[in-house]
């Protein structure tokens, strides 16, 4: 669970620093930031390279998708059952 | 003979007239179709009083109503004035106001958000609304669909000539708010003709439009679909495997993309490489120099798709190209002339410039704009007479100045270097960096402000703005960053902003940019 926050919190202050519009809105973790006009289709590359580098992770294109993306906290619950997957994977 | 832009249109809906034309989700219209829509709106923009050269101002997302409201506003004897669709209520007012635009046409939504500017900018007489809408506003108001069901009274009379201005698309400079570009119907039909000559596009083709239609080459990817009876396909992504899906569905025979368009579609683990795409003919780069590696995954994802990298500046439409075979022998060269055009490399005392040697890119030909909208002055430095005039010239021809750095090789191909002046590309936006830093000093606790581009292999400018706080003030970059974000569209927003004490002057006492740019390890 702690891993799971911790993974949530990196994700929030990415998208408040690089989505300025984000942090001015005050956007919370389930707000759409595809609806809200606050990504669009290069603030997901900057989301994607982000997270790769951020948690060692490669993002398949079937993973490119609006449900993943849509907010901070689906992000964030996608990104760690991804991490948690290639966890288990390699043990 | 097709000498205004909407005739094109009108000759393919005789040529081919139950062949698909245009595409946007699940919705196809023939040729037939949209030149009849074309015609009525035409009809029904004459109706609320659109004249000879009067500003067509277009702000909508890329669709059906978009394309035929271009068309419309061109058979109607307008100008049409494609605005991002992205773009915010105070950049709208500004290229508003500026074109003294006597209609415009949006949607419901986008109209809520310009009621705030609306009284700024008198010139707008009629609005023609998309969609349903309740808000007020005091112009008159016309529901698009309304109009569409105008019926054409008689046969059309076009009394507009080629050389009358067809287009205006916004882009900006080194310095200030976006400067109008000004193209006749000639450049448009020009444009469409020389583009659909290198790039052999026939009405077998089916173009895929991502590039915004606000945009030169966008535009052109209209243009010339239109002009060769191929069908053209709208869409709007955020994912590259959308662009993917599309691309395999429509069986699309041409893209067109700028180099941050690339690098998405280029990621590792991309849809791309793993869909067969046998019918993509071409794929053409502008808007700045694609990264090598790019280029070299995406020849390897798409072996039977020739890439065409291009360069051109909106005052000149299209420039150079480099053909497919060269790709090997020179990946960074932009390549040769467009055919009908002559480009020359013009050194500092005004002589053609050796191999090699770094000169300003000079563009002769016909796609060269008629200037600046309401900057005679702007306009007289871009375009100015050949320097070298052929003999028997009765009036020497107009060439475009483009402030871009260049070389010639011994073989005649040439090399982008750099601008001459401060003006940022920021994802293929031409960004000013003094329009950045007017929205930055709105805030009272900034004393001035001073941005550059450093160049960025996805994004060719990454911004970055120096700040200096007023006395006894202090200002944070974070809360800076978010007000520009409710200010400006994302491509013109910072991706950094330094508190400095002091900027850097010279001895005249203006902001030394280059000075700044090498602070950055940027020469």
């Amino acid at each position: 669970m702690q891993l799971q926050e911790t993974t949530a919190a990196k994700i929030r202050e990415f998208v408040y620093a690089q989505f300025p519009l984000a942090r001015q809105r005050e956007i919370g973790d389930d707000v759409s930031l595809i609806e809200e006009g606050i990504v669009d289709s290069l603030g997901i590359l900057e989301i994607v390279t982000f997270v790769e580098t951020e948690f060692s992770i490669i993002l398949e294109d079937d993973e490119m998708l609006g449900e993943n993306f849509n907010t901070i906290a689906s992000l964030s619950a996608f990104i760690h059952a991804k991490i948690e997957g290639t966890v288990s994977a390699d043990a | 003979m097709d000498y205004l832009l909407h005739h094109t249109l009108r000759t393919c809906a005789e040529r081919f007239p139950q062949k698909e034309a245009l595409v946007h989700r699940d919705r196809r219209l023939s040729f037939a179709d949209l030149a009849s829509s074309v015609a009525a709106l035409a009809q029904g923009l004459r109706d609320a009083g659109v004249e000879r050269t009067d500003r067509v101002g277009i702000y909508l997302e890329p669709s059906i109503e978009q394309v035929v409201s271009i068309y419309a506003a061109s058979q109607a004897g307008g100008v049409f004035v494609p605005m991002h669709q992205g773009l915010f209520a105070q950049q709208i007012a500004h290229i508003a106001s500026d074109c003294q635009m006597k209609v415009l046409i949006t949607d419901a939504k986008r109209l809520e958000r310009l009621q705030e500017i609306l009284p700024q900018v008198s010139s707008i007489e009629t609005i023609v609304v998309v969609g349903e809408t309740d808000v007020e506003v005091n112009r008159e108001t016309l529901a698009f669909n309304a109009l569409l069901a105008t019926t054409a009274k008689k046969p059309w009379h076009d009394v507009a000539i080629e050389k009358d201005l067809g287009a205006i698309l916004y882009t900006s400079g080194s310095t200030g708010k976006p400067k109008g570009v000004m193209l006749s119907h000639a450049n448009l039909v020009a444009g469409a003709s020389i583009v659909s000559e290198y790039l052999s596009i026939t009405d077998a083709d089916r173009i895929l439009a991502v590039l915004p239609f606000s945009f030169d080459a966008g535009l052109n990817q209209l243009t010339t679909a239109f002009q060769q009876g191929s069908t053209l396909v709208l869409t709007t992504f955020l994912f590259a495997k959308e662009i993917v899906d599309v691309l395999e569905r429509e069986s699309i025979t041409g893209l067109a993309g700028v180099p941050s368009m690339w690098a998405l579609l280029a990621q590792p683990g991309s849809k791309l490489k793993a869909t067969p795409l046998p019918h993509l003919r071409y794929i053409t780069n502008t808007g700045g120099a694609m990264q090598v590696n790019v280029l070299t995954k995406l020849r390897e994802a798409l072996p039977t798709t020739q890439p065409f990298l291009m360069y051109g500046l909106t005052e000149a439409f299209r420039s150079t190209y480099l053909p497919p075979e060269e790709l090997d022998r020179r990946p960074t060269s932009i390549g040769k002339a467009i055919p009908n055009t002559e480009i020359l490399v013009v050194n500092e005392n005004g002589q053609l410039c050796g191999p090699d040697e770094p000169g300003e890119l000079v563009h002769h030909g016909p796609t060269v704009s008629l200037g600046y909208w309401g900057h005679p002055e702007l306009t007289n430095r871009v375009l100015r007479p050949h320097p070298f005039p052929s003999p028997g010239d009765a009036e020497v021809a107009k060439v475009c100045y483009s402030g871009d750095l260049v070389k010639m090789d011994a073989d005649g191909f040439l090399y982008f270097i750099g601008r001459r002046d401060n003006q940022i590309k920021s994802s293929g936006f031409r960004v000013s960096p003094t329009e950045i830093e007017e929205i930055l000093c709105k805030n009272a606790d900034l004393q001035e402000a001073a941005v550059i581009g450093i160049p960025d292999a996805v994004l060719g400018h990454r911004i970055k703005a120096f700040v200096v706080a007023g006395e006894g003030a202090t200002v944070q970059s974070d809360e800076l960053l978010a007000e520009c974000a409710t200010a400006m569209p994302r491509h013109m927003i910072p991706k950094e902003i330094e508190v400095v004490a002091e900027l850097p002057k010279t001895s005249s006492g203006k902001v030394n940019y280059p000075a700044l740019r090498q602070g950055e390890g940027v020469g």
